[in-house]
């Protein structure tokens, strides 16, 4: 194997031990960081929703 | 209206948008309904691979056709899905062409892959414990069960940098196989699109995490099995890595090159391709890439995005 070869083989090997981890580990991390505020924002929200109709209601 | 009516397959640009629709619609389903229908894609892709390891056991063959044969029969898997209609996690990979297109939110395509992914679990596991409690891998002399161990072994063994690689792979194949799927325009034209990239990615030995949620857990069933083990020609030593924690760790590295190769490689490269917004030119930088990660999908996209930067 000559010395590009040796090379460019540590640099592929290191993208998909390390790098490629990275990009999927980050978006994943993200993603669910996302998911839970999302969740977190509707229950929230869901007691003034549910508290806002009644008082229509009532007002009806 | 037009009358006319066409039996040409899509060309590749209308296929991108019924990939992006397709994604934005798979993302609005409802629990119950994405769970059942990723618990019946791990039970299709299950059948694929159990008809895999009956046909290749004792096929008779040579080395390459016997991986052939194999991996044309494996394609009854995702024939099911895509024709029966079920949600595949390593399918579903392609929604990212939906998440940066900014109609969906990353937090919505978490959602469905994390639905997915463990309806996948439970149909590729229910699909394990009835094969073996259907005592089917007793057949040919126990050479079918030791097929099955052999192939769970041999999984279990892999590196993580060869995990990661024959992941990214198996799932730019079976990604271009649905992508394939996108273009035709009936049963048959859909068949004939994945049955190539499928035995493609099985013949090649390639690794599906989905397919390994079938194929470890039997070998862990039948790990127990003495008559299995001395047909497989293995000694207890041999098995040391089939456990639990290496079906773990397999995941782990699989599910990650997955995840790469059909998200960034496949669904990432076509959106490039067909869908980036065109008027601004390129107008893909670091700002865009970081509103996709932290901004909700009003902001993402693109008339959002040009009207906020003028």
């Amino acid at each position: 194997m000559s010395n590009w070869q040796h090379i460019l083989s540590i640099i592929f090997g290191l993208a998909v031990t390390i790098l490629v981890p990275v990009v999927v580990w980050t978006t994943l991390a993200a993603g669910l960081y996302q998911l839970a505020r999302d969740r977190i924002r509707r229950i929230r929200l869901a007691p003034r929703g549910s508290r806002g109709l009644a008082q229509s209601r009532q007002a009806s | 209206m037009s009358d006319h009516i066409s039996i040409d397959a899509f060309p590749p640009p209308e296929m991108a948008e019924r990939m992006e629709n397709a994604g934005v619609k798979k993302a609005g389903l409802d629990f119950w309904s994405m769970f059942m229908l990723a618990v019946l894609a791990g039970a299709f892709i299950a059948l694929g691979a159990e008809f895999f390891t009956l046909v290749i056991t004792d096929s008779g063959l040579g080395f390459g056709l016997t991986k052939l044969i194999g991996g044309l029969v494996f394609s009854l898997g995702l024939i099911l899905v895509v024709v029966a209609g079920a949600e595949l996690f390593t399918g579903n990979n392609l929604i990212v062409m939906a998440w940066v297109s900014g109609k969906l939110t990353l937090g919505q395509l978490m959602r469905n892959w994390v639905i997915v992914y463990l309806g996948n679990l439970v149909g590729s596991l229910s699909m394990a414990m009835l094969m073996y409690l259907s005592r089917q891998w007793a057949s040919a002399g126990y050479h079918v069960g030791a097929t099955a161990l052999n192939i769970a072994n041999a999984k279990v063994n892999l590196s993580f940098a060869e995990g990661v690689t024959r992941g990214i792979l198996c799932n730019i194949l079976v990604c271009l196989a649905v992508w394939l799927c996108a273009s035709g325009r009936s049963v048959v034209d859909k068949i004939l699109a994945v049955v190539f990239p499928i035995t493609a990615f099985v013949a090649s030995g390639f690794e599906h995490s989905i397919a390994n949620m079938y194929f470890i857990p039997m070998g862990l069933f039948l790990k127990g099995e003495p008559e299995v083990v001395a047909a497989a020609g293995q000694v207890a030593g041999d098995l040391a890595n089939l456990d639990l924690l290496g079906f773990v760790e397999n995941l782990v590295s699989v599910t990650t090159g997955n995840i790469f190769g059909g998200g960034f490689m496949v669904a990432a490269v076509y959106w490039f391709i067909y869908r980036r917004p065109r008027e601004t030119g390129i107008h893909f930088g670091i700002g865009q890439v970081l509103d996709l990660f932290l901004a909700p999908p009003a902001l993402t996209s693109p008339a959002e995005r040009e009207k906020r930067d003028t």
